[in-house]
């Protein structure tokens, strides 16, 4: 059964491209040069594209607001493509796919085969394929397991947020990945990283960080940390770290873009001088005409929420400087630090 | 065709308001008729507007001739006001830019559009002509479901999308069949350019 796409009305043609799957909407742009055309003209509702390595495949997901949008590429490194995919062909550089449908958790994926001998250049270029459709390009995020062989992974430069999963994972690993991204927006590690990162570490560059298990990792990325927030899960920390997060922050050499960053021991600690600290900074009780009583901004990044504070019983330290007031709060368990804009 | 013939549209009486039990006929392009109720004309806003702005009362309607739609056929016609007769009554979606809901494709449409390709095109033309947003939306949800698990050169024979190279020569044709002289230029042109001439003047 055929029907004849391109003699429909405007109105309807785009009804009919806009409704698809984002999947769908990306094998028809390589139908022709004017189908590609067509579709960067198209609405997309696509907000993000995010990658899943593992050591056997790649998922790309199509991130939409509505699931129906969205859409889900499997690439899978083949010596040669399977009977059941149909062979495309790209133009510009020659590269070719195998295409075929699946299903996975109920909906349909699209499978694309590469083939193993071009499958770095058959990466790129497919992801460049995706992008050039969009007039505003989705926001490109990674989830990359710790055991997966990094050069058999295409990260484009431009990728915002980063996530890495799955067991204990290396140092330089953890750093090769990383480094990938020009501007890391967002960076979610769930795996131990040993041995401990450096200061320089890429981790410290991120906008949004949070650390799983932070571990001893918290000594260097907690204190060298230049984004907006950060979350470090058991940890391991003593008030040498705090007495040196607060310094650096008071003498303000330090924390220029800090807005929280929270701490969270792996066991109480039983010998922390919680009011010695205080008295040492000149902390001083929450006053209303200083600061507001609630950090009330929120962020998401890969799943993980970065969530407003409450700050009514945080103790104030002001920076001589500028003037400008921090809050922190500690107990036997955490750490939390707030800075006021 | 008298109206007496005109094909029967099932209409639902009891779901008409009584106030709002008035019905108009339509012609299509080869001469059927409909009668349809001013509610369902409702869900068509290039027909509600027409009618409106005819001002018919029901006397107009049954001495005056048939409203003639001219570029729908009678076929076409019929699922239309099926759809407005079925849909009679619900809220129009109307579209704000933002991402939009999900088109579910409800059962009663399911089973109107279960007719030919050629059909179902007739169809949109007609819904996109008399402006009836939903059934719009509904018809190209259909259309655009037909790509589901298609890859590149199954869409391009579903959807009969030409490749490059034959949009190439059908722009080609376009062109030469506008300036018949064009070819006769170009071949001159090739001839020159083998016999080595440096300018074609």
């Amino acid at each position: 059964m055929t029907i004849k796409l391109l003699r429909f009305p405007s109105l309807a043609l785009f009804k009919i491209l806009e409704s698809m799957p984002s999947t769908d909407k990306v094998l028809i742009s390589f139908c022709s040069s004017k189908m590609k055309r067509l579709m960067r003209m198209v609405k997309w509702y696509v907000s993000k594209m995010q990658y899943v390595s593992n050591r056997f495949q790649t998922h790309i997901f199509l991130g939409s607001p509505i699931f129906d949008y969205g859409g889900l590429f499997v690439i899978q490194e083949v010596n040669e493509f399977t009977e059941n995919s149909r062979t495309y062909r790209e133009e510009e550089f020659g590269l070719q796919y195998g295409l075929s449908a699946d299903t996975i958790e109920g909906k349909t994926a699209t499978v694309v085969q590469v083939l193993k001998r071009e499958q770095s250049s058959s990466k790129w270029v497919f992801h460049d394929l995706i992008i050039d459709l969009f007039r505003n390009p989705p926001v490109i995020e990674y989830e990359v397991d710790s055991d997966c062989d990094l050069s058999n992974i295409y990260i484009n430069e431009t990728v915002r947020n980063m996530r890495l999963s799955g067991g204990d994972a290396n140092a330089s690993y953890a750093e090769r990945y990383f480094s990938t991204a020009m501007d890391l927006h967002g960076a979610v590690v769930t795996p131990l990283i040993r041995p401990q990162l450096l200061i320089d570490s890429k981790l410290t560059t991120a906008k949004y960080l949070y650390l799983e298990h932070a571990f001893y990792n918290t000594w260097t990325l907690a204190l060298h940390f230049n984004g907006h927030r950060a979350v470090f899960n058991y940890s391991i920390f003593d008030e040498q770290i705090v007495a040196g997060i607060i310094n650096k922050w008071k003498c303000n050499e330090g924390f220029q873009n800090l807005q929280t960053l929270e701490i969270y021991s792996s066991h109480i600690i039983p010998d922390f001088h919680i009011n010695e600290i205080g008295n040492h900074f000149g902390a001083r009780p929450f006053d209303g005409l200083r600061r507001p009583e609630n950090f009330k901004e929120e962020h998401w990044v890969m799943d993980v929420h970065f969530k407003p504070m409450e700050c009514a019983n945080f103790l104030d330290i002001v920076r001589e400087s500028d003037g400008k007031v921090a809050s922190f709060l500690l107990t036997t368990s955490m750490f939390k630090f707030c800075v006021w804009n | 065709m008298s109206v007496e013939n005109a094909p029967v549209v099932d209409v639902d009486e009891a779901a008409i308001p009584v106030e709002k039990k008035m019905y108009y006929r339509f012609e299509s392009n080869d001469k059927k008729e409909f009668r349809v109720s001013e509610l369902a004309i409702q869900q068509s806003e290039t027909l509600n507007r027409l009618v409106e702005a005819m001002g018919y009362t029901s006397e107009d309607v049954e001495n005056k001739p048939a409203i003639a739609i001219e570029n729908i056929d009678g076929k076409t016609l019929k699922l239309v006001f099926q759809w407005c007769e079925h849909h009679k009554g619900e809220a129009i979606p109307v579209d704000d830019g933002s991402v939009p809901k999900i088109v579910e494709i409800p059962e009663f449409d399911a089973k109107l559009m279960d007719i030919d390709n050629g059909l179902l095109f007739k169809l949109i033309w007609a819904a996109d002509y008399l402006n009836i947003v939903q059934l719009l939306n509904v018809s190209c949800k259909k259309v655009a479901n037909m790509a589901q698990g298609k890859t590149p050169a199954q869409l391009r024979r579903v959807y009969l999308l030409p490749s490059d190279e034959e949009d190439e020569a059908a722009k080609r044709a376009a062109q030469e069949a506008q300036d018949p002289r064009a070819r006769e230029v170009e071949e001159e042109f090739e001839e020159r350019k083998r016999q080595g001439g440096n300018s074609f003047f």
